[in-house]
């Protein structure tokens, strides 16, 4: 198994996702920027459930299967 | 059947074409030029029956979004809005479902706003999204009015409107490869005009040919620059911008499987002026597919059948067949599946004239290299440095 191939990265990531938003880095870095505001109350409530992108939040709850 | 594509439903959003007539012509419109200048209104005298028939869906929710789109929702007036929401109103008493949740969305091109538009948005709490492709140069060779003009200083106006009643509004932009070469003024534009929120959407045109479906290798490259010039303005001025498609992206690859609504019958649902119906992606009520079934894509009329009865439909059967066909070739194939969830089905068709392949251009342009993007962006961290080092070891 390749270990840098993108799948892999994704694991690898998720599995240190916690740390990763923990980070401190210097350099502005819009993926660490994304990381620390989906942490924050304010943002999970005010900016990702709500996002104005003309879709429902939560969307892909409470589905019935076939 | 796998686990990520045997589910139905729930009923989550409704793209309904409250009017058909838009006061403008923009080049790449997916609806035809008789059908934006004429004024097919979807009757109010229909609301009932329609939303009935989907507030009494065993796939319902206690709540349902719903976006007015394709044409230009306002050119149908504030009164036709008050209309409509008031009979939405009445039927949720007259169903006994007094605590059912709408919520109301609007994409809108923004040129017909008024104050009196905007002091009904607030009204009603009503989201708005505005369709801007950025400055001039790039938003006027496309968006144009019906005498030929471009229509970027009417969308500034409204928008300002919007931003003097302190309306929040996402925008959403096209992205041709016109605009590949104006990367930092396009990232500049929504700075000076104090846009938070941007959505981007690769055009069909950028490489996407039935006869070459992956588009050439240089438009990706160009693609991959524009990305990174935005990102590297976004953090170079330290601006406080998002950009869907990454955050998107980045949601995906750092907490959890990215699952399009597109690939689950019912959770979108599409409906023309008429209370004809498709499922899946939006577009799929408006394509023509000349070599599949009866050449379109139109799943029934919610004036005449129950929305539960469509999944007993051959027409459907067929067609979700397909798609979770087509979504397991992605999971099977493709190493960027947990960020994606299987691509969208009506480009599929598009491209292939089946729903049952894996890649598309769309892939390519709005997942993967923008997945890349992200993941050298999360490389170039500590815990990045930390993970390729292991990789190696």
């Amino acid at each position: 198994m390749n270990p840098t191939t993108f799948g892999n990265l994704v694991n690898k990531f998720r599995a240190a996702a916690t740390t990763f938003q923990a980070q401190q880095q210097e350099a502005p870095n819009y993926a660490v920027t994304f990381a620390k505001k989906h942490t924050s109350d304010s943002f999970n409530n005010a900016e990702w459930d709500k996002a104005q992108w003309n879709e429902p939040p939560n969307w892909k709850h409470n589905q019935t299967t076939l | 059947m796998s686990r990520a594509t045997s589910k139905i439903g729930p009923i989550g959003q409704v793209v309904i074409q409250s009017t058909s007539l838009c006061n403008l012509n923009c080049s790449y419109c997916y609806l035809t030029v008789s059908e934006r200048q004429s004024n097919h209104q979807f009757p109010i005298e229909n609301v009932p029956t329609v939303f009935g028939n989907l507030m009494k869906s065993d796939y319902a929710l206690n709540r349902l979004n719903i976006l007015f789109h394709a044409g230009e929702p306002l050119a149908a007036g504030i009164d036709y809005y008050r209309r409509f929401l008031a009979e939405l109103d009445t039927l949720k008493i007259q169903l006994g479902k007094p605590d059912f949740e709408f919520e109301f969305c609007i994409q809108t091109n923004a040129t017909l706003i008024t104050q009196e538009w905007c002091d009904f948005v607030q009204e009603k709490n009503i989201r708005i999204g505005v369709s801007c492709d950025g400055p001039a140069i790039i938003h006027d060779a496309t968006r144009k009015n019906w005498a030929g003009a471009g229509t970027l200083n009417a969308v500034l106006k409204g928008m300002s409107l919007l931003k003097k009643n302190t309306i929040p509004f996402s925008v959403l932009s096209v992205v041709s490869p016109l605009t590949l070469n104006y990367a930092k003024e396009f990232i500049g534009f929504f700075v000076e005009n104090n846009i938070r929120s941007i959505g981007i959407l690769p055009l069909d045109q950028l490489g996407i040919q039935k006869d070459n479906p992956l588009g050439d290798e240089n438009l990706k490259r160009k693609y991959t620059e524009f990305l990174k010039i935005l990102l590297a303005e976004i953090e170079k001025n330290k601006l406080d911008l998002k950009i869907r498609e990454c955050d998107i992206v980045l949601e995906a690859i750092l907490h959890q499987d990215n699952h399009y609504w597109d690939n689950t019958p019912l959770a979108l649902i599409t409906i023309d002026h008429q209370g004809n119906f498709s499922t899946f992606s939006p577009d799929m009520l408006t394509n023509s597919i000349p070599d599949y079934e009866d050449g379109n894509l139109v799943l029934g009329n919610l004036l005449e059948e129950n929305i539960d009865d469509v999944i007993h439909k051959p027409k459907f059967k067929r067609m979700w067949a397909e798609i979770q066909g087509g979504i397991e070739k992605c999971r099977q194939s493709c190493d960027y599946f947990q960020v994606c969830g299987g691509g969208l089905p009506s480009v599929k068709i598009n491209q292939h004239n089946t729903f049952d392949v894996a890649e598309t251009t769309d892939c390519v342009y709005r997942i993967k290299l923008v997945a890349d993007v992200m993941m050298e962006k999360l490389l170039d961290t500590p815990v990045g440095a930390a993970i390729l080092a292991e990789g190696q070891a």
